[in-house]
């Protein structure tokens, strides 16, 4: 089995958590939780017969009280980057982040999750995906509340790490 | 080795305890194991509790990945003799039972000796994250009201400035606004007060209006608002709109205010008032997040929209960079930006796009530059990139083209395609000390000639360019003199039938007769007109000017339909078909003689209102042709929908024609998509044979350019038409 540190990144309330959790546990809770620090969670895919763990780093939201520490980011070989649809603030939230990633991680894919697909009817961002964020290696329209896509971005990701 | 009571009770009650790292990697435990460390280290190892009490030695780093991964800060510590400590942060395990516990580590060095203490937070944690639970929770509400405030106060601003447009009384905005939730005040432009409203004295705590009108709120929100925004000032005075948050002193109690300020413009171009809504947005301010962002700088140092850094901080950075600069460490460089027309996509499409399109471009530069550049949103449409390191001059040259590349590139907005072109300006140094303001200024007027030279590309000071920097204020005052005094001629460029050359129609084009410097053309002046407002003005009074000399050409025996260039500002006009009737018929033109060319950007934002427009033109029995057609927006789903009778191909596609793929391809489309909607074509720009070839191959309906005639005025204009005889096929030349 191969092991491969995944990093859960975003806004505060973009619903990282509610992802990871989606994706090892297959459970959903409506009530927002705030994460403090970090919580490595684990959960194995099978990529071309190869079962690769992810160790997935769910690091508490970027907000003005607190800041991503770059240290957090060392060894990833991939980057979840969550934005909440509903949140049109959480676009530049997500670029600030992005701009970290480069500074600190080189060649690893990022994939940016536009998360809350399920409340479309609310949502804030423009319809482009290409002017959210630069440079991520695909964009996916996430619930974690009703699972939409949350193990395909995760497998895909998970894809990825293995041809680097 | 462990130590002894009372020394291990104490370690105990503070749930800590401490590892020492031996030779091999391993740690030994400094203390006597407490349960909880036993019990997250035997979930990690998937052994027993039991089992984990027993061993001597642990092995933290393949335990715990987070402690893994912290393992590298440490590493830095413990090469010092005595270092640290230096702090994990909190992370979170889980015990087999399910039980989580949350633990910091902290690694520090003594007498060469490598320690790490692990701390248990489980019994804290709980208030811990109970306040940041709060404090997110009102940023998350805060942050819903934050948006739903900003759109209730740009929707009120716009609603405002559309009932001036409709010449509403001040009296009747005063009852319009006198109850609404947000504070409005309409003042002139040296800040006396005509309108407030009732939440406005309510903010200020003051008794009635009267006190207003000698207050000089504005001049007190332009100071306030500076220490922020030290471009306020400029962005006013140069007419734009303008919005920020800043503290404000009502009656000796701080408030923050969420403030817009618009200017309202006359006919001619000149600011009449101001148009200012505030809220009192304290209340959603945390003072103490307040305070603490205040001291590190966060919000007074970034942009509110695309949260780049701001003026301030870059004047900062610039200051304190260049001080300490010297030749020796490479070239620096300033690279300005300021984007081309933003004022009529900020008009046109609100400010909601406009503040997408802001982050988008923010964005997009940012992308083209290296990390350690510095980029900064100076306010407005303007952006500056401060380089460092740089080898050569043409190394800042290729940054300048690559983020103007990506800045060109397809824009959506509210399901429209749009491009946007910059104007940019670059100063370099690599061989003296400079003063910041001198490097600033020598960008600042690259960037002026950059807009004078057409838009839409790069420019490196020189020394010649000194003097340009004020020419374009310049040019605005000698504007407006000349609409007032019309100094404009007409020139007439025929359109001929693609089929047998015959000419029975003409776009006019205007030339502005400069008294110092001759005669100029539209890219010398309708920008600056664009840009100031005085477009308006200067479309009525070349409408009229052409109506009048078509029915000379008429009543000379030239029967001939006249083009003439109608803006998006004037379309916007609710009074613009009143005001195209009246000079028909002052000027006895036939309407079925008069086309009007409007260009896409004239119903972007209103497509009822314009299309209401052009029925009622059409309705006159005026035909509508979209100019520039295939540049800019893209969309072609509003055309089946719009009352137009020709579609004129962008000269951009025409002239390139001969050796471009895609421009032959956008041509042929271009024209078959108008058959299909029986709508006429206009190629404009003609000017070889070959392109005379491909149109008429294509089937377009009408050629206009150099390659037949140049524009002309009237009298070389008439006399060509007597002697080509407008009625008869006329021969290339």
């Amino acid at each position: 089995m191969i092991s491969k540190k995944v990093c859960m990144l975003g806004a505060f309330a973009v619903g990282k958590t509610s992802l990871v959790r989606r994706f090892v546990e297959s459970i959903f809770s409506d009530e927002y939780q705030t994460t403090i620090g970090v919580k490595i969670s684990k959960r194995s895919v099978t990529v071309d017969e190869t079962e690769v763990l992810n160790m997935i780093w769910d690091i508490e939201g970027a907000d003005d009280f607190v800041n991503i520490k770059p240290s957090h980011l060392r060894g990833a070989s991939g980057v979840l980057l969550v934005l909440d649809g509903t949140r049109h603030r959480t676009i530049t939230q997500a670029r600030e982040i992005k701009s970290l990633i480069e500074k600190n991680l080189s060649d690893v894919p990022v994939l940016l999750l536009i998360n809350k697909c399920d409340l479309k009817s609310e949502w804030k961002i423009p319809d482009d995906q290409a002017e959210l964020v630069n440079g991520v290696d695909a964009v996916y329209y996430t619930s974690a509340k009703t699972g939409e896509n949350v193990d395909k971005a995760f497998y895909d990701l998970s894809t990825r790490m293995m041809k680097l | 080795m462990t130590v002894i009571s009372p020394l291990n009770d104490a370690m105990d009650i503070l749930g800590v305890t401490v590892f020492e790292r031996v030779d091999n990697g391993s740690f030994v435990a400094f203390t006597t194991l407490p349960p909880w460390f036993a019990h997250a280290y035997a979930s990690a190892m998937s052994i027993s509790p039991e089992i984990a009490t027993q061993l001597d030695e642990f092995e933290l780093g393949r335990a715990f990945p987070y402690i893994d991964n912290f393992l590298v800060d440490a590493e830095l510590v413990w090469s010092l003799k005595t270092g640290g400590p230096v702090n994990s942060g909190i992370w979170s395990e889980s015990s087999a039972n399910g039980e989580d516990f949350y633990l910091e580590a902290r690694a520090f060095s003594r007498n060469n000796r490598q320690f790490i203490l692990l701390e248990n937070k489980t019994g804290s944690f709980a208030d811990h994250q109970s306040v940041y639970q709060k404090a997110r929770n009102i940023a998350l509400a805060n942050e819903m009201l934050m948006a739903e405030l900003n759109n209730r106060q740009r929707r009120l601003h716009s609603d405002l400035e559309k009932n001036f447009n409709q010449n509403n009384s001040l009296d009747q905005l005063s009852d319009a606004v006198q109850n609404d939730d947000s504070a409005v005040m309409i003042c002139k432009p040296d800040g006396h007060a005509e309108v407030v409203n009732k939440a406005l004295v309510d903010i200020y705590h003051l008794d009635d209006g009267k006190d207003f009108r000698s207050s000089a709120l504005l001049d007190q929100w332009l100071h306030e608002a500076e220490r922020n925004y030290p471009e306020i000032k400029r962005v006013l005075l140069s007419g734009c709109y303008w919005e920020g948050e800043f503290e404000s002193e009502a009656s000796g109690e701080h408030k923050w205010i969420r403030l817009t300020i618009g200017p309202v413009k006359n006919q001619a171009g000149d600011v009449i008032h101001y148009l200012c809504v505030a809220n009192d947005i304290s209340n959603l301010r945390n003072p103490e997040e307040t305070e603490e962002l205040a001291q590190s700088n966060s919000l007074t140092d970034y942009d509110y929209c695309t949260h780049l850094p701001n003026r301030r901080y870059f004047w900062r950075h610039l200051q304190e960079t260049i001080s300490s600069w010297t030749p020796d460490a490479g070239g620096i460089a300033i690279i300005y930006i300021d984007l081309d027309y933003f004022k009529r996509i900020n008009d046109e499409l609100g400010h909601s796009s406009g503040d997408f399109l802001l982050s988008t471009v923010a964005s997009r530069i940012s992308r083209c530059v290296k990390a350690s550049d510095f980029v900064a949103h100076l306010g407005s449409d303007e952006f500056a990139v401060f380089a460092q390191y740089l080898e050569s001059e043409s190394q800042v040259l290729q940054i300048a083209n690559r983020t103007l590349a990506s800045l060109r590139e397809p824009l959506f907005i509210s399901g429209y395609s749009y491009c946007i072109t910059a104007s940019i300006g670059i100063a370099y140094e690599s061989l003296q000390r400079i003063n910041p303001t001198e490097f600033v200024k020598r960008a600042d007027q690259a960037m002026y000639h950059a807009k004078d030279l057409g838009r839409n590309q790069v420019q490196i000071y020189t020394q010649n360019l000194s003097e340009s920097s004020s020419q374009r204020l310049q040019r605005e005052h000698e504007l407006q003199r000349a609409i007032r005094e019309n100094h404009f001629e007409l020139h007439f460029q025929p359109q001929l039938s693609a089929g047998n050359f015959r000419c029975q129609r003409v776009e006019v084009l205007t030339r502005w007769q400069h008294p110092e410097l001759g005669l100029l053309i539209p890219d010398d002046f309708i920008p600056i007109a664009e840009d100031s407002g005085l477009i308006v003005p200067l479309g009525k009074l070349l409408l009229r000017s052409a109506c009048e000399a078509g029915m000379k050409m008429h009543r000379s025996g030239i029967d001939i339909t006249i083009a003439v260039n109608v803006s998006a500002k004037q379309i916007k006009d609710a009074n613009f078909v009143g005001d195209v009737t009246l000079v028909l018929e002052e000027s006895s033109f036939p309407a079925t003689s008069l086309e009007l060319e409007i260009t896409e950007t004239s119903f972007l934002k209103d497509m009822k209102l314009a299309k209401q427009t052009l029925q009622g033109l059409r309705d006159l029995g005026i035909t509508i042709a979209l100019d520039d057609f295939g540049m800019g927006f893209s969309s072609l789903g509003y055309l089946r929908n719009l009352p137009v009778d020709y579609l004129k191909i962008d000269r951009s596609f025409v002239t390139t024609l001969e050796d471009n793929t895609e421009s032959r391809a956008i041509t042929s489309t271009i024209i078959s998509l108008a058959k299909t909607l029986n709508m006429q074509v206009i190629a404009e720009g003609v000017e070889t044979m070959p392109q005379v070839e491909f149109l008429q191959e294509k089937n377009c309906d009408l050629l206009q350019g150099f390659y037949f005639f140049p524009p002309m005025p009237i009298s070389q204009f008439c006399k060509s038409c007597f002697d080509i005889d407008l009625n008869e096929p006329h021969e290339v030349i």
